[in-house]
């Protein structure tokens, strides 16, 4: 007590006035800095709509029925894209889903820490860590050559499928582990306790209870894929054909939106292609637009018909 | 009913084998294709790496200005967007309103969402005609197209700034609160706080996301394709004078060059080996990176960021064989560097 006392007495009013003016100098700093960090936000708000508006407002006039659902030789209309683009994503996902789903299982329910998951998650990381136009090229080597001879797949949707897939299996892999891992640990006890084995408890209690977090890594995964383009253009190929894009086989080659976006800036054989380009782009956006919206709207759908209640997750 | 669980088990460790296997193969088959540059060619790989002049076709490859042009991009992108995706972290974690955050988490999504080639486009329709009218006004006489590593680098800003974002705001809510309590408590302003007590803890897993960013931005393509004018013979810096600067004339990346090269390239050719050999390099980089962030993030004295959450401490490939290595190394950092560096946990 003496001490304190014998300091604040050592100091006087001008040491009161020190630590004021200290406090005050602190005080505008923090409404600086509180300024600045509102005016990034905002800026960061403004961009993204500049972007969408933007994109709008430049390319919504070229948008037309015809432009979404047909194909001319010219190629000024989107329609074969639109449906590749759908296709192989789909096709990408049929194969890619039971694998990742498959592994994640695997690392959350049965694996213990080993020299083989920690290779797996080493390996999983680096995946997710390589460059796609790597992985477009390494498509084009195997998938589509035969190691860089002859043709095995030729540019086809099956080959841009295959590499999307070696591109998202690690996105979708971790996103899978983390909803598994989420599921209470009592619902796995109960499960067991009732006599069930562990394929069943996965089958019937734990991949119900993650199906929401499983649908929303799902879409989100797709929504990632409408938009590559570097791991495709080696592989799907760029262009589609005229008459034969309406079609299922997945050996015919196939451009999806963003390639065209690609050749149409590359290539330029098509004429006023900055108007298709433009329509192709707001096209992308709008896509994407709906894929987030729809993602919201399908999350909060099921988890209220699984869980009944909605504000689990 | 046996069998029926150890095939599952089979079934499942197989799948998660898969992933092995294809990274495994990645690194095989682009490797074995890239070192036919230095075994079939006869390329001398100093003079590959440390010499400029790229024209494949006519037997030059010097890939000097690539590596360069892409190591310059990533940090010019870095430096710009590391700040900016901190103070949005920052915002969303300490200063916003709940209605503030909740707008700011669409948002985010949904710049991630964007692809990198409406990025690249809208580069190219705005940042790159603003770029030539800037600088033919300021510095008039001579004509600029605006295409080059400026136009690139500000295109990559603006697409890292989710990856980072996302992980510094990752990082900075799941600090415990005690920090943040205990530094009001002393009477610290919100700034104070922010400066002295939640960004030295979050540094290791923001310095996380910035090495992530870093590989996102080494690893994009088409974005950079679209406004950087690909010219592999012109440098993207000039340290030649008395400080570097950014040069404004076209040049070019490695992914670039791999994107435009490889549909002119035919089978056996330096041409297609070389194409092979840069992508490898790249490989090799962004795995480095990848590998820098798994450290950074291992290192956490909180354990906050969600790679480092999964495995609790590094793998077991790094205190073995790595880290050792690089003890003496770190001793000889000085003191008050290391202090501020995310290097060492706390209790070691």
């Amino acid at each position: 007590m003496s001490v304190i006392a014998e300091r604040s007495g050592a100091q006087s009013s001008g040491g009161v006035k020190r630590r004021a003016s200290l406090r005050a100098q602190a005080r505008f700093w923090d409404r600086v800095v509180t300024g600045i960090l509102w005016g990034v936000a905002s800026g960061v708000v403004l961009l993204l709509a500049f972007i969408i508006i933007y994109l709008l407002a430049k390319g919504l006039n070229v948008l037309s029925w015809n432009f979404i659902t047909q194909a001319n030789v010219l190629a000024t209309y989107d329609g074969p894209e639109v449906f590749n683009t759908f296709y192989i994503i789909i096709l990408a996902l049929l194969i890619c889903i039971p694998f990742a789903l498959c592994a994640a299982i695997y690392l959350v329910e049965y694996a213990r820490q080993s020299r083989y998951t920690t290779l797996v998650r080493f390996a999983t990381e680096t995946l997710a860590g390589v460059p796609s136009i790597i992985l477009g090229l390494f498509g084009f080597l195997i998938f589509v050559t035969n190691f860089g001879q002859g043709t095995r797949l030729g540019y086809s949707r099956l080959a841009g499928a295959l590499t999307l897939v070696i591109l998202n299996l690690p996105v979708l892999l971790s996103v899978f582990e983390d909803a598994l891992r989420k599921v209470p640990n009592e619902l796995r006890e109960a499960s067991e306790a009732l006599g069930a084995n562990k394929l069943q408890t996965v089958g019937r209690v734990l991949i119900p209870t993650a199906f929401p977090s499983l649908i929303t890594g799902v879409i989100l995964t797709a929504g990632k894929m409408i938009g590559e383009t570097a791991a495709l253009i080696y592989t799907a190929g760029g262009s589609s054909s005229v008459n034969g894009w309406f079609s299922l086989n997945p050996l015919t080659s196939g451009d999806t939106l963003t390639i065209k976006l690609y050749t149409l800036q590359a290539e330029g054989i098509t004429p006023n292609a900055a108007h298709v380009a433009a329509g192709t782009a707001t096209l992308l956006i709008v896509l994407l637009l709906a894929f987030n919206l729809g993602l919201r709207f399908a999350a909060n759908y099921i988890n209220k018909r699984i869980t009944g209640t909605g504000h689990t997750r | 009913m046996r069998w029926r669980e150890r095939t599952s088990r089979i079934v499942f460790a197989s799948c998660a084998g898969l992933v092995v296997v294809i990274m495994a193969s990645i690194i095989i088959f682009v490797g074995l294709n890239a070192f036919q540059t230095f075994t079939v060619y006869h390329a001398n790989p100093f003079a590959f790496y440390f010499t400029s002049g790229w024209s494949p076709d006519s037997g030059q490859v010097g890939s000097l200005v690539l590596i360069v042009g892409s190591v310059v991009a990533t940090l010019l992108a870095v430096l710009l967007g590391a700040p900016i995706s901190v103070g949005i972290a920052l915002f969303v974690t300490e200063v916003a309103p709940r209605w503030a955050r909740q707008f700011m988490q669409p948002v985010i999504e949904l710049l991630t969402g964007i692809p990198s080639i409406i990025y690249g486009f809208l580069g190219l329709v705005i940042v790159v005609p603003l770029i030539a009218k800037a600088y033919n006004s300021f510095m008039g006489g001579y004509f600029n197209t605006g295409f080059g590593m400026v136009a690139a680098a500000i295109v990559l800003t603006v697409m890292i700034l989710p990856t980072i974002t996302t992980i510094a705001i990752d990082t900075l809510s799941t600090l415990p609160v005690g920090l943040r309590e205990a530094s009001l408590a002393l009477g610290a302003t919100r700034w104070q706080t922010i400066r002295r007590t939640l960004l030295p803890a979050g540094s290791s897993g923001i310095l996380t996301g910035v090495v992530l960013g870093m590989g996102r931005a080494i690893g994009e393509t088409l974005a950079v394709s679209y406004v950087i004018g690909s010219n592999a013979n012109s440098f993207p810096i000039k340290l030649t004078s008395a400080y570097p600067y950014v040069n404004f004339a076209p040049t070019s990346t490695i992914t670039v060059q791999l994107l435009f090269d490889f549909a002119e390239a035919r089978n056996p050719s330096l041409n297609y080996s070389a194409i092979w050999t840069l992508a490898f390099t790249l490989l090799v980089i962004s795995s480095l990176l990848v590998a820098a962030s798994r450290w950074i993030a291992s290192r956490s004295v909180y354990n906050t960021n969600a790679n480092a959450r999964r495995t609790n401490g590094p793998p077991g490939w790094w205190s073995r064989v790595v880290a050792p290595q690089l003890a003496p190394l770190l001793e000889r950092i000085p003191a008050p560097l290391a202090e501020r560096l995310p290097l060492r946990r706390a209790d070691s």
